[in-house]
């Protein structure tokens, strides 16, 4: 933020400086905004899309991370620390009375109560519904709950501590309660593992918890229940979690944690250890918005470039229009840089107006963005989580938005103001051709070249990632630049596109698209934005191809040859302003396109994802389930997998959910499971294939040294994120696992029985089916009094309806909480969530449409301006006024067409990357009814814009064009 | 005698603001084959003449007949198809298309009346090697010189063999050697039978044709035939 407001504040200190100096100039420049407002508005119009762009994402990411920690703040209300063993372990509630007794506490914290914290799958035995898999049982002291913790606000407006309940009453969560469909005065049966064996314990909906307060906590599907009916649900005297909170209400503002965790060590308890878990989930949601703001900040980098586009045109429209009169003011005397200068100033009130403008239209965007975010997150959560989006426009924000666009759109003005003010004197006050110039080899460039090569050869050699991309652009152009005259320009253009699509294309094949955000994003960015520059020059140069295939028609339509003709030379021969049009669209579409592949190859491939499976089911609290009989014909194969609810700390450097309290299902991966898996893996590490990253997970030697010797380091410390120094030695994990919520090669840690347990991903299987870590027997052995569940996988029988089965085995099953769900609903929901994620994208890049559409409307204009004189010699030499319209459209639908066909290219091309890397069994493809539909309304637009300046220039008098003054 | 071109009582008003009437019931003949200069200075309506009589500019009253054909009874499209078979224009700021070639410039006239492509080509390069330019065929505005884009204009005004070549003011922007050098190729061309009016400025090179007419006011001041 201050260097940027430094920035601004001085280049435009220095211009209004300058103008103060240069009254003259700044008159001229205050003239030639007022002399034409409509022309200025225009160009307002076109300058601000950069700010909004840039504004939208800011807002954008400020709101989700708003939204994001005002929902850590709600899951955790007025608790901050929490006190375990290791595993959700149980421990005699006498400790939290012996922490509570500690008098060190007693000025940091305000409230610290027992409680439970359980796993669990919950039935309602009138609705005949149960959900199992994402259902927490929390009992709370109502004592503590009066005294510190809050009121839980029931739908019907009434407010419990829970000592107001009836004998087995409990409160559901308002997203248990729709789940299950549960009203009050249900008769409720909650599953989870018990210590001793004895009869159900049945229990009654006394209330349905708003999300408000201690009913939001932990936003989930939850039972909240009295500690004593909690206690008595899992058969136990003990307690599992001591709650704290400290002085200071939500947001405490000094920590009570040192004092905690001391006094909890003087405890003694082997295991039992505070989390400082309010302030570190805070932290992991600021942290996990991290890439949400990278990913914005990419896509509003990518519209700012077709920003920039449309501004040099924009400024070299004006430009033309007043060559005349620049070439009187330098004749006068003016000099050159006197002359940029006045276009700067002129620039500068633009790009200021346009800033605020572009600010102030960027927040509505901002608002639709975060807002799609929101809808993706709790779709990515099966609604499972009661996430609430909040709207957030910081002044900084929009402060820093707004020094940014008009600071960016200010540089491009001056690089272009610099280009227009060289001229030919005579020439621009007559406004004829400006004459061919000789072009100057001056030291510096001379400088610059060599620099460029040095920094490319080393680069290429001794570095990676993203410095070694840029040292090969660097080395390509310095290569370029030293042969253009060894071959014929449209040969070395030509061979340069080639060879920097191919760099391009192959350093985001070789960057891990698991990489962290900030690695991976700048790659993506520069390369696509090569690839695009590398196309674009390669068709514009071999623009004479269409010119020779019009050529062919015109052998039988010589008047259509003779129509197209001007049209395609300005195109073929006006390469720059040919390459910044096509290249807006370029980029835009490629974007689109890409997406339209990613659109594509994430649908489901039901038959694969879940190898064959129909019907998931989850049994939370049962180790075992048993079909019944009424299905039993119908099923062709039952899998059954033993699994083990984790509840604890969760640390890993790029993956979402990280935390104190992360939930995470373990299912046992046994040999025999690992040979026939129930899911397809989407993802794995190279050394190893598929088959390969299953067994490694369940542990088989032979899979496991197929990993490598390296197999176990991790790349980078799990806790810290940061990567071995030189010569240092890697982090090792203990084990591989197959995981759903982190890339192959990263290392995860959990909290064992006996201290941190290093996990390292070989492979990520399907996501939305089973979500969870699939590990040995071996490694579940370190999480010892993990509460056991089950999951199985249902093949059934050919012609078998899994929707009627799955309802037909929760009719059945649901008093033990089971859950059952068809397979093609759970990855329809994966689906739908992508889709939502991706329409963010795909709304930016729509914005950047409309850039491209906005930019060869300037064209039209241009066209119009600049060949004044020849559309009224062609006039006068016999062409008719539809041909020189259908000239100028022509030339605005090819320029459009070589953009479409650019980004297209662009866009299959890294959609394809990124297919290869996937592992999808997808086959590969392209969502064409979303792309054509962009593209078909691009060129609707196109011809809407074009349209009019198309007509003016038509009906140009052609006597009045050829007049050489203006 | 053979008249190319007929104008009977033409007027002229522009309605910009002010009524300004810019040609006053002008009558004026050009014989077939006939080089005529039009003089005066400026605002004399000299430029609006030859707009009306080559049909880039409609008139108000009176009639315009080239060849026979009456222009003023045309809609603009049968006005444009006329030009393009019948006329030929030279303009005093070249007004080549700055992104085609010498030849793809001269060869545009053809193309446009539906002449095949080959021959098209041919005839341009014919007419470009007639005003001595073959050599710069493939070159493009900005590499030749003010004359040499001035004589590949004279060379599309030709090549199409029109009836009549308009001139308006086609060595303004030329230095003297230049001026000469398309001045003797006009000649040459109207010795070989091209009509063509041409409106200068400057009398030396209206002493040059056969006829100079002299405009004042929107009126011909005098019509003389030249030593």
């Amino acid at each position: 933020m201050i260097p940027i407001a430094f920035i601004f504040i001085l280049i435009y200190g220095s211009l209004l400086f300058f103008a103060l100096r240069h009254p003259l100039l700044a008159r001229l420049a205050g003239r030639s905004i007022r002399r034409r407002i409509g022309q200025s508005l225009l160009v307002v119009a076109g300058l601000m899309v950069g700010t909004t762009a840039i504004t939208g994402s800011l807002i954008g990411a400020d709101s989700t991370e708003a939204s994001s920690v005002l929902n850590t703040y709600r899951g955790w209300g007025m608790v901050d620390y929490l006190v375990t063993k290791p595993n959700n372990a149980s421990f005699p509630s006498d400790l939290a009375t012996s922490i509570a007794a500690d008098r060190s506490l007693a000025s940091v914290t305000d409230g610290i109560a027992p409680g439970i914290d359980q796993i669990a799958s919950a039935a309602d035995l009138d609705r005949r519904q149960s959900e199992s898999g994402n259902v927490t049982l929390f009992g709370f002291d109502p004592v503590a709950q009066r005294r510190t913790f809050g009121a839980f606000i029931l739908s019907d407006g009434r407010r419990t501590y829970l000592d107001d309940l009836q004998p087995g009453g409990v409160l559901l969560s308002h997203r248990l309660a729709d789940h299950l469909d549960a009203h009050v005065g249900d008769i409720l049966h909650v599953t989870a593992e018990t210590h001793s064996p004895g009869p159900p314990v049945y229990l009654v909906v006394a209330g349905i918890a708003l999300s408000e307060g201690p009913g939001a906590y932990q936003l989930g599907q939850a039972v909240y229940a009295p500690l004593a009916t909690a206690q008595q649900i899992l058969r136990t005297d003990e307690i599992n979690v001591v709650r704290v909170s400290a002085v200071g209400g939500l947001e405490p503002a000094h920590s009570g944690f040192a004092a905690l965790s001391a006094a909890v060590a003087r405890l003694g308890t082997p295991g039992l250890q505070a989390h400082d878990s309010k302030a570190n989930d805070v932290a992991q949601a600021r942290k996990n918005v991290s890439f949400i703001k990278t990913f914005l900040v990419a896509l509003s980098v990518l519209i700012m470039a077709a920003g920039a586009a449309l501004v040099v045109n924009l400024i070299s429209m004006l430009a033309e229009e007043r060559r005349p009169q620049l070439g009187i003011l330098r004749a006068l005397g003016l000099k050159r840089r006197r002359l940029v200068l006045l276009s700067v100033i002129e620039g500068a009130v633009y790009s200021l107006a346009a800033a605020g403008i572009g600010m102030v239209a960027g927040i509505p965007i901002g608002r639709i963005v975060s807002a799609r975010f929101a809808k993706a997150f709790s779709e990515f959560g099966g609604g499972n989580f009661d996430f609430r989006f909040t709207f957030s426009v910081k002044g900084s924000t929009l402060a820093q938005a707004f020094a940014l666009g008009s600071v960016l759109t200010l540089g491009v003005v001056f690089a272009t103001a610099r280009r227009t003010s060289r001229m030919s004197i005579p020439a621009a006050i007559r406004n004829l051709p400006e004459p061919a110039r000789e072009h100057r080899r001056g030291w510096l460039r001379k400088v610059l070249i060599g620099g460029a090569a040095a920094f490319g050869l080393v680069g290429v050699v001794l570095t990676k990632d993203f410095v070694r991309m840029a040292a090969g652009i660097a080395l390509i152009a310095a290569v370029a630049t030293l042969s253009r005259k060894r071959l014929p320009q449209r040969l070395h253009t030509t061979i340069v596109g080639l060879v920097l699509a191919g760099w391009a294309l192959r350093s985001v094949y070789a960057v891990n698209p698991n990489a962290n955000a900030g690695t991976f994003f700048p790659i993506f960015i520069v390369s696509l934005l090569s690839t695009v520059f590398a196309l674009t020059i390669i068709a514009v140069a071999n623009l004479r191809i269409a010119e020779w295939f019009f050529g062919l028609l015109g052998r039988a339509f010589s008047g259509l040859r003779a129509m197209l003709r001007p049209p395609l030379a300005y195109m073929a021969r006006r390469g720059m302003r040919t390459g910044l049009t096509t290249g807006v669209f370029a980029i835009v579409l490629a974007m689109l396109q890409m997406f339209a592949v990613f659109s594509f190859i994430f649908r489901p491939n039901y038959a694969v994802a879940a190898q064959g499976n129909d019907v998931r089911l989850l049994a939370t609290g049962s180790p075992t389930i048993t079909l019944p009989p009424n299905v039993r014909n119908d099923v062709r194969r039952f899998t059954l997998i033993k699994t083990a609810g984790y509840v604890g700390s969760f640390r890993s450097p790029n993956s979402f959910g990280a935390g104190d309290r992360a939930f995470i299902p373990i299912f046992e991966l046994t040999p025999d499971l690992a040979a026939r898996p129930p899911l397809n893996i989407e993802n794995k590490l190279k050394e190893l294939s598929k088959p390969q990253a299953w067994l490694a997970a369940a542990g088989d030697p032979s899979a496991v040294a197929a990993a490598g010797t390296r197999g176990f380091d991790c790349p980078v410390d799990p806790v810290t994120g940061k990567a071995p120094t030189t010569g240092g030695s890697h982090v090792r994990a203990s084990a591989l696992v197959v995981i759903d919520f982190a890339a192959p090669g990263q290392c995860i840690e959990l909290q064992g029985t006996n201290g941190p347990v290093i996990l390292r991903v070989a492979g990520q299987q399907t996501f939305g089916v089973l979500d969870g870590m699939f590990a040995a027997p071996a490694v579940l052995a370190s999480f010892l009094g993990l509460p056991k569940g089950s999951a199985a996988m249902l093949a059934l029988a050919p012609g078998v309806n899994p929707r009627a089965t799955a309802r037909r085995i929760e009719a059945a099953m649901f008093g033990a909480g089971v859950d059952a769900t068809p397979i093609k609903e759970l990855l329809d929901q994966t689906y739908r969530a992508n889709r939502s994620f991706f329409s963010v994208i795909d709304l930016l890049m729509r914005m950047g449409l409309v850039v491209g559409v906005l930019a060869l409307g300037i064209v039209a204009l241009r066209a119009i301006i600049e060949r004044r004189h020849i559309i009224g010699v062609l006039r006068a030499i016999g062409y008719k006024r539809w041909q020189v319209m259908s000239g100028l459209m022509t030339e605005a639908a090819t320029t459009t067409f070589i953009g479409v066909l650019v980004g297209m290219a662009t866009g299959i091309m890294m959609g394809y990357i990124f297919y290869r890397q996937s592992d999808s069994k997808v086959p590969f493809g392209i969502d064409w009814p979303s792309i054509l539909g962009a593209i078909g309304a691009v060129f609707v637009a196109v011809v809407v814009v074009t349209l009019g300046p198309a007509w003016r220039a038509s009906r140009l008098p052609p006597a009045e064009a050829v007049r050489y003054t203006e | 005698m053979d008249q190319i071109v007929r104008a009977v009582g033409v007027r002229k008003v522009y309605h910009s603001g002010t009524e300004v009437e810019a040609l006053r019931k002008v009558d004026l003949d050009v014989a077939r084959g006939e080089i005529v200069a039009i003089v005066g200075p400026s605002g004399s309506g000299k430029t609006t003449l030859l707009n009306c009589l080559s049909g880039l500019e409609s008139i108000d009253e009176g009639e315009i007949l080239i060849d026979g054909t009456n222009l003023a009874e045309m809609s603009d499209n049968d006005r444009t198809s006329y030009r393009a078979q019948n006329m030929g224009f030279v303009f005093q700021a070249f007004n080549l298309l700055p992104v085609l070639t010498a030849v793809e410039n001269v060869e545009i006239p053809l193309l446009l009346v539906g002449r095949p492509a080959k021959e098209s080509r041919a005839k341009a390069l014919e007419t470009l090697a007639l005003v001595g330019l073959e050599q710069r065929a493939a070159h493009t505005p900005d590499r030749l010189s003010g004359g040499e884009q001035q004589r590949v204009a004279v060379a599309r005004a030709l090549v199409h063999s029109p009836a009549v070549v308009w001139a308006d003011e086609p060595t303004g922007n030329l230095d003297t050697e230049s001026t000469q050098s398309v001045m003797d190729l006009f000649l040459k061309l109207n010795a070989g039978g091209q009509s063509i009016v041409m409106v200068t400025h400057n009398p030396a090179l209206a002493a040059m044709t056969r006829r100079t007419i002299k405009m004042r006011d929107g009126r011909i001041e005098s019509d003389a035939a030249n030593a």
